[in-house]
């Protein structure tokens, strides 16, 4: 066959495949959804006319918008991005807004944006806008756990990573809306520490923030006030002012250590339940009670704020503190327990802030200034059941999950790198023993495709490197990538090969695309379908394209990621893999093609369109180890490797090209064929030629 | 009703954080809009992981909240509003009696160009041009007026404000300004530490040097550790000549002429909110002699004919 009606051939190959991938993009659903017209998007969500509804802004943490029908607040709309903070397999948020009500049940959710490679394509959108739809009416009350979220759709088929993480997302966001707006209580509020005692001292407490304390010196009084503050009385500036203390009650380890054991009991008998009760005292020149209190009734000169609320303090929830019973207090001019009513809603497990008037005259008239005290009730007084059952119950992170879920399929994908470790191990044993190899390896490559590839959806992708790509540049986590534990084994054991042997060891083993072609190929010839030879010197031109097309998808990346995702359908990948050819007829034509040009040139996608194989390529030149034999005869004598080679990896002078070699073995086991290998041939013949002749001598000299 | 087109802005970023610039992980730059103050607002904090930072936002935004409920005239329900219905109030909270009792000092300060009570002349003013844009207000009811808004007649007690028959006060000269410092403390005690506050008037802290553009062609002027506000008579116009606005001159219940707009920059956003209603209220010919009185502070104004002029501190 002569050169030129090969190429010419070839042209309309490539040819169909450029039209087939053009088609495939044609086919292609617009880009990502618009995030619309909210409004629109609520109506759609609450069932109601548009023209009835008003939604806020987000406001509130976790972020929330609010949705009202003619003024009534109807229910929430949340975004994953904002309160999930949901990432995708991608690396990117994925933004769905949730929809609850003020029962606690999620009335609908809408998908605003998303990039998952998977869902970017391929999966049809009603298949996606199914899933999140199916999310409907799932009651948070009910259903605390995640664990217990039956009645959840399953997964999409052929994304369930992605599936998984929308689920997260959903459920962690809806979860968030309807315990930070009260609709149900929260596994993760936290309690007073009521139960637990510890004798503590005075400066053991104010070592711990459970006494917080401020000085304010004459100083800062008079500058804010009057510089003729205390003048009379000949204080200088660095006398305090006053020095206030303040405490929570309700933690026997505060309150106790603080009252005493009798005037801590006689108040915790007196607090209702959700009753507060503060410790405030002060030393210095400035009483914080003064002296009005006992006309009015009201501690004009103390406040207490928590959040946008005021919460005054007057005589009734008020008892004057005679001596502190904790060890080794200051000396106190004055000292108060306070009791804030339930009422207030004030929430000791919050921080909150003492507000101190003070005035420049006694009278209370002219210049006023206010000081603050911030309390923050450490941890250590916040425990109790409410924490241990939100411990118990604390949903694993989803990448523990998934880990925990597929144990089987891990416990497979390891013994299968162990075989595969072997292999590569015992290559040489193994390349002599010719139809033993030959069937470990068409064994080998029907497990990658059927059960890893088909069954499991474990195939690597060019996706991958350019999330990790994208993730080295704008933030990596390790849980991204842990998502998958399959493709994360994989890469981790491809990362490792590639640095031992290049890249053949996941090109021609663990690519189940790449097993899919060589076994129809292996087919196709047993059929006797006519291979087409490509002459080397158009087979190295064609080598090239594979890195632009790489490199082109690397660079959109940079602009793009889901723009790159979306030219990485250069990949039937998802097609025959993952999706099993079920899809869009573009896509599958498309794959069809490839596989058909693989029926006369073996691997024809590896060798001259695979990007994922190009992006591999580059770092297998670390490689440490060069195990493939070759003879010296090789390239000059005799070419029968190179044109056995599966993806003409072997240069017409012999050596072997590591960016091609997918590590087949097929070199290897010419190289010890001793009915094939010219070199080896010779040798053998030389070797029975001189046995005979040694035979023949003996015999000589043994006859008589 | 007031309404302002600006978007409101508070920016915040630890301490050296700035020297990053765009290098900064998006994971420690929080950013939140809303509305605050009846305005557009926008919020962005840089340095803190995501949680801490929308802990801040939310902690600012409540006290936001806390304190429009005390100062704000377009809320019924706020204390001010029912201390001017009711003429007194028992308890008032901290905040109001401070900001009461500073707004007493700067009228004495400022010969009673600052003045909390002008508020029934506001309302008055208010309500005639709304009905007759065309008519000059009756000088005989303005006379009355003028004599009412006198803060000598407010009485500050001991856990009572009380105030004759017929006033009402008026914080809005202050009372932004008092917002404004206190969001930028609030932002010091989460740990911020470059923090610029623009609630209509801005207060910066001491982290770094700003630039603030000042509206009505006054230029730009470089802020650290101070607080900057703009009196402009354009502010809210009753009559469209623009001779009838907002700044009301207390002694003669007309509105004030002598400039387009006052800027100060004083050590809190309080203070410079409160000199610059003073200074565009007592006009050109008192600017100096007031402004000696404020070591410290910086004034630009920017006059109806009247050349820009400085105070001794600029």
């Amino acid at each position: 066959m002569g050169d030129r009606g090969l190429a010419g051939r070839l042209g309309p190959a490539l040819g169909l495949m450029i039209a087939a991938l053009a088609l495939a993009f044609a086919a292609l659903p617009a880009a990502s959804d618009e995030a619309g017209d909210l409004r629109h998007v609520a109506a759609g969500l609450f069932g109601s006319p548009a023209q009835d509804m008003a939604v806020s802004p987000a406001s509130g943490s976790p972020p929330a918008r609010e949705v009202r029908r003619n003024a009534r607040l109807i229910g929430y709309l949340a975004s994953t991005a904002e309160v999930a903070h949901s990432v995708g397999y991608s690396g990117k948020p994925i933004d769905i807004l949730v929809a609850i009500d003020p029962e606690a049940r999620i009335v609908g959710t809408h998908l605003v944006s998303q990039s998952e490679p998977i869902l970017t394509l391929g999966i049809d959108e009603s298949d996606i806008a199914r899933y999140v739809e199916g999310f409907a009416g799932y009651d948070l009350a009910k259903a605390v756990t995640k664990q217990g979220g039956k009645g959840l759709p399953d997964a999409i088929s052929g994304a369930t990573i992605s599936s998984g993480v929308i689920r997260d997302g959903i459920i962690r966001t809806a979860r968030a809306i309807a315990i930070s707006r009260g609709l149900i209580a929260g596994g993760g509020e936290r309690k007073l520490d009521m139960g637990h005692f510890a004798q503590q001292s005075w400066p053991q407490l104010a070592a711990t923030d459970a006494i917080a304390h401020r000085r304010i010196t004459l100083g800062d009084a008079r500058k804010a006030l009057s510089p003729d503050l205390f003048r009379t009385a000949g204080a200088p500036d660095a006398e305090t002012f006053i020095e206030l203390y303040l405490a929570l009650l309700n933690p026997p380890s505060i309150g106790q250590n603080l009252l005493g054991q009798r005037d801590y009991n006689a108040l915790m008998s007196r607090l209702s339940a959700g009753d507060t009760a503060l410790f405030i005292a002060a030393s210095g020149l400035y009483s914080f009670k003064g002296t009005a209190w006992r006309k009015t009734g009201r501690f004009e000169r103390i406040e207490i704020i928590q959040g946008n609320h005021t919460i005054t303090l007057d005589r009734s929830g008020y008892s004057n503190v005679g001596e502190v019973a904790a060890a080794d207090a200051p000396s106190l001019r004055e000292a108060g327990r306070f009791i804030i009513p339930a009422a207030t809603s004030f929430d000791p497990t919050k921080p909150f802030r003492l507000s101190l008037l003070a005035t420049s005259d006694l009278d209370g008239a002219g210049l006023a200034a206010s000081f603050f005290v911030d309390y923050a009730l450490p941890d250590a007084f916040l425990t109790g059941p409410a924490v241990e059952t939100q411990a118990a119950r604390q949903p694993l992170a989803l990448w523990q999950e998934n880990w925990r879920n597929r144990v089987p399929a891990i416990v497979f994908v390891s013994l299968l790198l162990a075989i595969l470790a072997a292999v590569l191990v015992f290559q040489d044993w193994l390349a002599q023993h010719y139809r033993f190899y030959r069937w470990t390896r068409i064994g080998f490559l029907g497990v990658t495709l059927v059960v890893l590839g088909w069954g499991m959806g474990a195939q690597l992708s060019v996706v991958h490197v350019i999330a990790f790509a994208q993730a080295l540049r704008t933030g990596f986590e390790w849980e991204n990538f842990l998502l998958d534990p399959l493709i994360f084994i994989l890469w981790s054991f491809v990362a490792i090969a590639l640095l031992f042997w290049g890249r053949g060891v996941f090109c021609g083993w663990l690519c189940p695309f790449g097993a899919l072609q060589e076994l129809v190929n292996e087919a196709a010839r047993a059929l006797r379908i006519r291979q087409m030879p490509v002459p080397f010197g158009l087979h190295e031109r064609l080598w090239p394209i594979k890195y632009v097309i790489f490199l082109g998808l690397f660079a959109l990346s940079l602009q793009s990621i889901s723009r790159a995702f979306v030219m990485a359908e250069v990949e039937p990948f998802k097609t025959a893999i993952t999706l099993h050819f079920w899809r869009a007829w573009p896509f599958v034509a498309y794959a069809a093609a490839l596989l058909a040009a693989g029926l006369v040139i073996e691997r024809f996608y590896c060798r001259y369109l695979c990007p994922l194989g190009a992006a591999l390529a580059i770092p297998a030149r670390l490689r440490m180890f060069e195990w493939l034999k070759r003879r010296p005869q090789c390239g000059t004598e005799c070419r029968i490797c190179a044109a056995r080679c599966t993806v003409g990896a072997i240069h017409p002078d012999g050596h072997i090209n590591p960016n091609e070699c997918i590590h087949c073995l097929n070199c290897q086991m010419l190289y010890y064929d001793t009915t094939t290998c010219p070199p080896l041939k010779a040798r053998m013949a030389r070797r029975a030629a001189h046995h005979a002749a040694v035979q023949r001598a003996s015999e000589e000299r043994q006859a008589p | 009703m007031l309404t302002r087109r600006r978007t409101l802005s508070i920016l915040a970023a630890t301490s050296g954080l700035l020297g990053l610039g765009g290098a900064l992980p998006h994971d420690l730059v929080s950013e939140w809009r809303g509305p605050v103050l009846g305005a557009e607002g926008r919020m962005l904090l840089a340095g803190m992981a995501r949680r801490r930072a929308r802990e801040a936002i939310a902690m600012t935004l409540a006290e936001v909240e806390r304190l429009e409920a005390v100062f704000s005239l377009y809320r019924p329900g706020s204390e001010l509003s029912r201390l001017n219905a009711a003429g007194r109030i028992d308890g008032p909270s901290h905040e109001l009696r401070v900001l009461i009792g500073r707004s007493l000092g700067y009228w004495r300060k400022t010969d009673g160009a600052f003045n909390p009570a002008v508020q029934p002349l506001w309302s008055f003013l208010a309500r005639h041009f709304a009905a007759n844009p065309a008519a000059e207000p009756d000088a005989r009811r303005l006379a009355d007026l003028v004599r009412l808004a006198d803060p000598a007649l407010i009485s500050l007690g001991a856990g009572r404000i009380s105030l004759a028959p017929g006033m009402a006060l008026t914080l809005n000269g202050i009372a932004q300004g008092f917002i404004t410092d206190r969001v930028a403390e609030l932002l010091r005690g989460a740990g911020f530490a470059d923090v610029l506050v623009d609630l209509g008037e801005f207060r910066a802290l001491p982290g770094r040097r700003w630039t603030i553009g000042i509206e009505g062609g006054g230029g730009s002027v470089d802020i650290a550790d101070c607080g900057l506000a703009t009196s402009a008579s354009a502010g809210t116009r009753f009559t469209a000549d623009g001779r009838w606005h907002h700044l009301i001159d207390p002694q003669s219940g007309r509105s004030a002429s002598g400039f387009a707009s006052v800027t100060v920059s004083a050590a809190s956003a309080a203070e410079a909110d409160a000199l610059a209603t003073a200074f565009a209220v007592a006009g050109p010919s008192a600017l100096t002699r007031l402004a000696q009185r404020f070591p410290g502070i910086a004034v630009k104004a920017v006059g109806a004919g009247v050349t820009p002029l400085s105070s001794p501190a600029a």
